[in-house]
């Protein structure tokens, strides 16, 4: 809306300045299309001349319009992307990596302590040694009793 | 349902859990956990998950982590009694004449074997690990009226008649457990191959056989 402004205001612009040199050619001969040549040191010329500059510029605005050019209003909101940024991607990975099923769950076993002792006593035990012979005739059994172990 | 007995490969799981599936095992073990749950406490230098996420992670870390019941719970046993000291002994009298010498000892005060575990569940995101969640598996045997047979410096058999076994899975450092389990089981262990006793200052010896 700004720029249709700004393009209104340079077309008002040089049509403004084109009166304003004009009358001082107004009491003379000139006829721009009959005798140019009589219109010398008019007006008229730098009239034409603001004229053309005016178009020039009103030119140059509608194409900065028309190509989005620099972005001189920050009150314009920006275009959005026409596809994803970078950034944008890696948001995109972490939220892929926090999923449960791209968790992995691993079990690592260790090797167990172990420990023994007695309960309630010193850790007596006793035994008895079997020795048994193959010769045919006799067989041996010997007991020993221990104390504390 | 009749006890389990204790014998090579017998599981926490089954000694314990009947056989318990791992949802089962879950859904036990919820109760239990902490009111955050455990991915959202892992979790937490990560950017916010949504609870559902939170929820089914933990179902995953709690599926997985009853895996670890799953380990042969007869070694611990037999490697705290292998440290008893009437059973070096008897390892030691047994491998002075191992021609057909069997030592069959019988202890006499109750005995306590402890085993800790502490295995690990680590979260990862490709290859990387972001989080760790630590258990502790804590079985504790108490052996009464046990004998272990011996021969040639290893142990061949283990007999108890009541046996007392304690298990408990945990979550490091939060308390209650998420699973604890005691009962009584008999012990009929025939043990092949037969497992070593460690003597003190002496090395490099071959496993007996009978």
């Amino acid at each position: 809306m700004k720029r249709l402004r700004l393009l209104l205001a340079a077309l008002g612009l040089s049509f403004v300045v084109s009166l304003v040199l004009a009358p001082p050619a107004a009491g003379d001969n000139c006829d721009i299309f009959i005798s140019p040549e009589d219109c010398q040191n008019t007006g008229w010329t730098i009239g034409v001349i603001a004229t053309l500059a005016g178009g020039v510029a009103v030119a140059t605005v509608a194409s900065t319009a028309s190509t989005g050019g620099s972005n001189g209003d920050n009150n314009r909101p920006l275009r959005p992307p026409t596809a994803p940024t970078a950034p944008a991607l890696r948001a995109n990975v972490r939220d892929r990596e926090l999923r449960a099923e791209d968790i992995a769950i691993r079990a690592v076993p260790n090797a167990p302590f172990t420990a023994g002792r007695p309960l309630g006593g010193t850790g007596r035990a006793h035994s008895i040694r079997l020795e048994a012979n193959r010769d045919p005739g006799w067989q041996a059994v010997r007991e020993v009793r221990r104390g504390p172990g | 349902m009749a006890p389990v007995e204790l014998r090579q490969h017998t599981t926490a799981r089954a000694a314990a859990f009947d056989g318990s599936s791992n949802d089962q095992l879950a859904a036990r073990m919820t109760p239990n956990l902490p009111s955050g749950g455990i991915a959202a406490v892992n979790l937490s230098r990560q950017r916010p998950l949504p609870a559902s996420t939170y929820r089914l992670l933990d179902s995953r870390i709690l599926d997985t982590a009853a895996q670890f019941l799953d380990e042969d719970i007869s070694a611990p046993l037999l490697s705290g009694l292998s440290k008893y000291r009437a059973l070096e002994n008897a390892a030691r009298e047994s491998l002075a004449k191992p021609a057909g010498a069997e030592v069959v000892v019988t202890l006499i005060d109750p005995y306590e074997v402890t085993s800790t575990q502490r295995p690990y569940l680590a979260l990862v995101v490709d290859d990387n690990e972001i989080a760790r969640v630590t258990f502790q598996i804590t079985l504790v045997f108490g052996m009464f009226e046990t004998s272990v047979a011996i021969r040639r410096g290893a142990i061949e058999w283990v007999d108890c008649n009541a046996c007392a076994l304690a298990v408990t899975l945990s979550l490091v450092g939060w308390d209650p457990p998420l699973l604890h389990r005691k009962l009584q089981l008999p012990v009929r262990l025939p043990v092949r191959p037969p497992i070593p006793i460690p003597l003190p200052g002496e090395h490099g010896r071959s496993p007996g056989r009978g």
